[in-house]
């Protein structure tokens, strides 16, 4: 009698490959733009100077300890689906999103208060402003904002993943899409990790 | 889409590829959050000291650049995979860096 097995054809070596290809494209976007402000940060070196003294340290710090947290929550998740415990998983991951959340919340606020002040690009107040800080705002919300895009698709993909989760599709053995999602996940935090300092710290 | 195969097949197709180490539970990635946690305090903390303005700098990057190899390492998993992607990320990396050094060297000296 002639055996068959219905089997899925998967290559999780490969996603993780392509997965880490799509994230090299990505750290060279940003790193052209990081290219960009090290231009400039060094032909407006007074006016970068200024301009980053306008930007809360603080709320900086607190960002970058938030996303580094969720990145804690998101790494535990891919422990916690690899043991077969489907609840904890989805506590990280819906922690993670939270997370995520509470981040774009702090950057709204911290945009919001750039634009009460006229510091955003195309103001009239920046325009009468040195050409290194409408070059420093005009980096800044691009960058930041380029980022927080990131991160609500980002959070776009944790929330499939959450749903695929519920409906048993990623689960112990099959956990392709938790592990690429939490790649690019980290990736957010990879990129952070040096916007940070150069737009809050180095001035 | 489901395609028939023999049973005589390896069950490698079924089922993910264990890591080469095994993870240690969740406290990898606690003692990676609280050392990523304290890089971050430190280069805060570097901001308010008096030390020269181009050192404070080179600190703050190359305090971000452990960050980063922390992040790359044991969040993104290089160091529990296989050696090829370690090169492959490197690779990367180093041409990153060497575009942004060449770059302003001709910039600053023009």
């Amino acid at each position: 009698m002639e055996h068959t097995l219905t089997l899925e054809h998967r290559d999780d070596d490969a996603s993780r490959i392509g997965m880490w290809l799509f994230i090299f494209t990505e750290l060279f976007l940003f790193a052209g733009l990081f290219l960009v402000f090290a231009v400039y940060r060094y032909k407006y070196a007074e006016g970068f100077h200024l301009a980053a003294q306008e930007l809360n340290v603080t709320v900086g710090t607190i960002n970058s300890i938030i996303l580094l947290l969720s990145g804690m929550t998101m790494g535990i998740s891919y422990v916690t689906i690899q043991k077969g415990e489907k609840k904890i998983t989805l506590i990280m991951l819906t922690i993670t999103i939270l997370l995520g959340i509470v981040f774009l919340t702090n950057k709204f606020f911290e945009w919001k208060l750039k634009f009460v002040h006229g510091l955003y690009p195309g103001s009239g107040e920046l325009i009468s402003l040195s050409r290194g800080d409408v070059m420093f705002f005009g980096l800044y919300f691009f960058m930041t904002g380029l980022h927080a895009l990131h991160l609500i698709v980002g959070l776009i993909l944790i929330s499939i993943v959450i749903w695929r989760v519920i409906k048993g599709r990623i689960h112990a053995t099959k956990f392709a899409l938790l592990e690429n999602s939490g790649l690019y996940w980290h990736m957010i935090d990879l990129v952070w990790i040096f916007l940070f300092p150069l737009f809050y710290l180095i001035n | 889409m489901d395609i028939l195969i023999p049973v005589i097949l390896p069950n490698k197709l079924i089922t993910m590829e264990p890591l080469k180490k095994k993870l240690e539970g969740y406290t990898l990635y606690l003692f990676t959050f609280v050392g990523l946690s304290i890089l971050t305090l430190l280069a805060v903390w570097l901001t308010q000291v008096r030390f020269g303005s181009a050192l404070i700098v080179g600190l703050i990057m190359a305090i971000a650049a452990v960050q980063a190899i922390i992040v790359l390492f044991y969040n993104m998993h290089l160091k529990f995979h296989d050696k090829i992607l370690t090169i492959f990320v490197g690779i990367i990396f180093s041409v990153i860096f060497l575009v942004i050094l060449v770059t302003m060297l001709d910039f600053v000296n023009r």
